[in-house]
């Protein structure tokens, strides 16, 4: 700490006054953002809030690139020694210059040394990729090249050891990742292909991960044996491949990818040898005022991750990315449970279909209505035990399962039927939302405490009104209906913003069909939040239910919390 | 509890130091997707003759898309007048990318519409958190950025749309 | 520069698609332990104090390791039973050659020497308790003695029995163990049972001088369960654990009674040694 401070103050130092000097010339150019999020706890035992040994915690970052013509150079320097309860659940603590590279790119070639952020196809077999509010970065250090030697291909090759959270010792790491991926656009390539409405591409990736295997293992066999699976039979190189496809003809379009990963033993799959695989489909066709939607999934044992010993709960060292293709929601009481791509497999499905009704016509008025339907059904994938695990007891150091293709397994995770109407009303200064869904969640599994199977219906209202150009007021009101788990929540929010720098703010979660009296708690939150230009300074007080944070793709959970916060973000 | 007040007094200024510099950050240059798969270099968004403006935002959030239908009321003035363009780069990443589509069409935005599915470009801008909108010159040089939504909010939009008009007249 | 990044890129790609393990099953050996009906006599945790395990390389054509075993004689002098040696002929200098037609050499001792990079030092070295003194494994000789001190000082914390069953029929070598840890030692422990050889004549280089008639003592000679053994995962219902391994030695030129059996207990995450016990096969 002693050492870091002086050195990042000079750092600082010199970039502040360079930037201020160079301006707008030719020395180039830098910019950044910063962002501290920091938390005073009070312990609330009713809803699980524990007392926590620092009272203040905060998560504070502060990233600054400088372009100079086809250059960039960029670093982060993350504090989080005292981060906020939930990274500190999930290990995400420590301090340190967390992402540093310098990227050459014309438009030929781009070159990056250091650490980077990489997705190839839907990420099947490589996504290295950061969430600061999740507390995921799965950057690779090592060098990545791009080529295009003709318009419509795209080469890309990476090589690199994934970042652990704050451990930065990369010389004993015994693991690194290296990859492929070549995308072919047919449709960029030739002229007339595109001219005619045709959209045409391939692609394919693979990846490879090496980790040293140096000790044995042992399994408890039947009748107290024990079984050796010896280093050698461990694999040391893990390699994944996909193939992928992108078909459009004007408003239809097909995207499919399908990508296999040899035997790996791991902690999530049970040190089972059976290969693993994942399969999307998607088609949509869109108009104008028309889409719709339908996607298929399926993955059986894709878990891939630079040390085989790390367990599933969180994405530490995560090297690829499966999404779940249901839709997801933001609406306060689904919150907790959003459906989340599960390690081990997955089959579903999933469709939507967006209209609107048409401004002008008599049911749509002057700003028509926008009708979202939508359903998504999930379920585990079969599994079958081979006989050797069948005879073991344990799938640990066998095939572990065979499992048909196409086949559900019996266990449904999650179901969605949805429905969402928005419509803005001829005096245009007034808006309507309505939503109503039911869902069908299974808590053993996803959320592992064993319990009844989780069925909501939730129904969302939202009201809009534009008091003039600068002040608005919003209301919400949101009822989930169940009988298991927590049972029936209400919630409402009253929001008055005042353009462009306000935002005022009360809401309530009620948990008033718990049925234990005690746990009929109100989760109030009151936020006022100012912004100018990129700089957003916010302070909310209230309590936060345990659950489920999503953002974008991907899930954790987060435990309960009651205090008061302060959010500060910039970007220059 | 020190250390961190320490610190973030001390990167608050920083940062808000920077913040106050406008010293012509330039678009950045990111290789998009197009709602049909094909790829789209920002740097086609630079034309040399009218300004443009750039919007990141993803289906799921909410604000994202109030201020994208806000302004879907106006675009088609806010073109007439300035000969705009509003590029919005959706960061939906693979779990979502492909309901863009769809969602886009039957809103009936007239947009670019892009797609930025492992946030390359957001992470070259700098962007913390969606909604977060910038106008940029003919030339590519950013004039002006802003990040969350209310409503209304478009209307600042427009001033500055109309104060980079007034100068280009100058 | 478009030429070199293809040709990059190539290289890439073809490291890439070396890198893929395909491993054929079964995966799982079966710990191929016998069955023991052996009574081990009661053990007084009192009498019991940690022994030190020196693994000396060397090589029949290696000048300066004779100095290396008369500085183990001297130490063995010294700590008597409290010090076991095991001799480990690896490297280059213990390739046979001309008139050092005798190979030494085991799978085992490749192993071990270059796990724990002799090659580095080169011989003579040793590893005491394999485990490190001032950051190293590998050992130069004038650190072996302060190398022992340190690891004698380290708290005993598991005692090992053994029982060599000898079949002059079958030719073959039944070793019986019994492990107990002591004083509430919890941590995962791995056991290695390895045979070596005393009084053994054949050519040594020492300086200049060749001598014919050399005599080299604790050579090893094999391994009953593999370069570093297995873990002892089952323990009988007073906590202790019984582990028997077998040998064949029908197509080996030992002479039995000059063999012992050297038993190392290791600490299964580290590989550092617990505790060392030695068996002479005619006491």
């Amino acid at each position: 700490m002693r050492r870091i401070f002086p050195i990042l103050t000079a750092l600082l130092i010199t970039v502040l006054c360079s930037s201020t000097a160079w301006g707008q010339s030719k020395w180039g150019h830098i910019s950044g953002d910063f962002g501290f999020n920091g938390m005073y706890y009070i312990p609330d035992s009713i809803i699980g809030a524990k007392e926590v040994k620092e009272k203040v915690r905060a998560n504070t970052w502060l990233n600054l690139n400088y372009t100079n013509s086809g250059f960039t150079a960029g670093l982060r320097y993350e504090f989080y020694s005292y981060p906020l309860i939930d990274f500190e659940d999930i290990g995400y603590k420590g301090q340190g210059l967390t992402h540093y590279f310098l990227d050459y790119k014309n438009d030929f070639i781009q070159v990056t040394a250091g650490t980077f952020y990489e997705q190839f196809g839907n990420g099947f077999t490589l996504r290295a990729y950061e969430d600061r509010q999740l507390g995921i970065d799965n950057s690779l250090l090592g060098a990545r090249i791009k080529v295009t030697p003709y318009k419509g291909i795209t080469l890309k090759g990476v090589w690199g050891i994934e970042r652990k959270n704050f451990d930065f010792e990369y010389t004993k790491r015994h693991d690194y990742v290296r990859g492929l991926d070549a995308e072919l656009s047919f449709s960029d390539m030739i002229g007339t292909l595109s001219e005619k409405g045709f959209v045409l591409s391939v692609g394919g990736s693979f990846v490879s991960k090496y980790e040293k295997s140096e000790k044995d293992m042992y399994i408890t066999l039947p009748d107290n044996q024990t079984g050796i699976l010896s280093a050698d039979k461990i694999p040391q190189n893990i390699a994944t491949w996909a193939a992928r496809l992108n078909f459009g003809y004007k408003g239809f379009r097909l995207e499919s990818e399908f990508a296999h990963k040899i035997n790996d033993p791991n902690n999530t799959n049970s040190y089972i040898y059976k290969n693993g695989n994942s399969f999307l489909l998607t088609a949509s066709y869109s108009m104008k005022g028309f889409g719709v939607e339908a996607s298929f999934i399926r993955s059986d044992n894709m878990d891939f991750r630079s040390q085989r010993d790390i367990s599933a709960s969180t994405s530490l060292l995560s090297i690829n990315y499966i999404p779940a293709v249901n839709r997801q929601y933001t609406y306060a009481l689904l919150a907790n449970y959003t459906y989340a791509s599960q390690p081990n497999g997955q089959i579903g499905v999933q469709a939507q279909v967006n209209y609107k009704i048409p401004k002008g016509s008599k049911l749509g008025g002057k700003y028509g209505i926008d009708i979202t339907a939508n359903y998504a059904r999930f379920h585990n994938v079969e599994q079958k035990l081979v006989p050797d695990a069948e005879a073991n007891g344990l799938m640990n150091g066998t095939d572990g399962y065979t499992s048909r293709f196409f086949a559900f397994g019996n266990d449904l995770l999650y179901q969605d039927i949805g429905i969402e109407f928005s419509h803005r009303f001829n005096n245009k200064n007034w808006k309507l939302d309505l939503a109503y869904n039911f869902i069908t969640y299974n808590l053993t599994i996803l959320q592992g405490h064993p319990s009844p199977m989780f069925k909501g219906h939730n129904v969302m209202g939202k009201v809009t009104y534009k008091i003039n150009t600068k002040h608005a007021l919003k209301l919400e009101l949101h009822h989930l209906y169940a009988k298991e788990d927590d049972g029936s929540w209400l919630y409402g929010l009253l929001e008055y913003s005042i353009a462009p720098h306000w935002f005022i703010s009360v809401a309530d979660q009620w948990n008033y069909g718990n049925a234990d009296k005690i746990h009929r708690t109100h989760y109030y939150n009151i936020a006022a939040a100012f912004v100018i230009k990129t700089t957003r300074i916010s302070l909310n007080f209230g309590k936060t239910k345990e659950g489920i944070l999503c953002i974008g793709g991907v899930c954790r959970s987060v435990p309960a919390s009651y205090g008061l916060g302060l959010t500060v973000t910039t970007s220059f | 509890m020190k250390k961190i007040i320490i610190l973030a007094v001390f990167f608050l200024t920083c940062g808000s130091l920077f913040a106050q510099l406008d010293n012509g950050a330039r678009l950045p240059s990111v290789d998009l997707k197009t709602l049909d798969g094909e790829t789209f270099s920002t740097k086609q968004m630079t034309t040399g003759e009218h300004p443009f403006i750039v919007s990141l935002w993803a289906t799921w959030c909410m604000p994202c898309r109030e201020e994208l239908d806000a302004i879907s009321l106006v675009y088609e003035d806010w073109v007439e007048e300035f000969g705009v363009t509003l590029f919005a780069v959706s960061i939906d990443d693979s779990r979502s990318a492909s309901k863009v589509a769809p969602f886009v069409r039957a809103k009936g935005w007239e947009y670019v519409v892009l797609q930025d599915v492992n946030s390359d470009f957001k992470r070259a801008l700098n962007v913390v958190d969606v909604p977060f909108l910038c106008v940029f010159d003919q030339y590519g040089n950013l004039v002006w950025s802003h990040t969350s939504y209310a409503q209304g909010g478009e209307e600042e939009v427009y001033e500055v749309l109309k104060k980079l008009q007034n100068k280009d007249k100058e | 520069m478009k030429k070199i990044s293809l040709i990059v890129t190539l290289a890439i790609l073809l490291s890439a698609f070396v890198s893929c393990d395909k491993i054929e099953g079964p995966y799982i050996t079966p710990d191929d332990s016998v069955e023991t009906n052996v009574e081990f006599p009661d053990l007084d945790p009192s009498t019991v104090f940690r022994k030190v395990l020196i693994e000396e390389y060397t090589g029949t054509r290696c000048v300066n390791c004779p100095d290396g075993h008369r500085e183990l004689e001297a130490l063995h002098n010294r700590y008597s039973d409290t010090l076991v040696a095991i001799g480990i002929h690896a490297g280059t200098f213990a390739m046979p050659m001309g008139a050092f037609t005798t190979d030494f050499r085991t799978e085992e001792g490749n192993a071990l020497y270059q796990d724990y990079a002799v090659a580095q030092i080169g011989t003579p070295a040793a590893v005491v308790n394999r485990s490190p003194y001032n950051n190293t494994f590998a050992l130069n000789i004038s650190s072996w003695q302060p190398a022992i001190e340190q690891e004698k000082s380290k708290a005993c914390v598991a005692a090992v029995q053994l029982y060599i069953e000898l079949n002059p029929v079958d030719k073959t070598i039944t070793t019986h163990t019994k492990t107990t840890p002591l004083n509430g030692y919890e941590g995962n422990m791995q056991l290695a049972l390895y045979l070596i050889e005393d009084g053994i004549i054949a050519p040594q280089k020492d300086g200049e001088e060749t001598i014919d008639d050399y005599v080299h003592n604790h050579v090893l000679r094999a391994s009953f369960n593999g370069v570093y053994g297995t873990q002892l995962t089952t323990p009988e219902e007073d906590g202790t654990y019984l582990k028997s391994y077998q040998i064949d030695y029908s197509q080996k030129s030992w002479n039995i009674s000059n063999c012992s059996i050297v038993a190392v207990l290791m600490d299964a995450d580290t590989r550092e040694v617990l505790q060392v016990e030695q068996e002479k096969f005619i006491p």
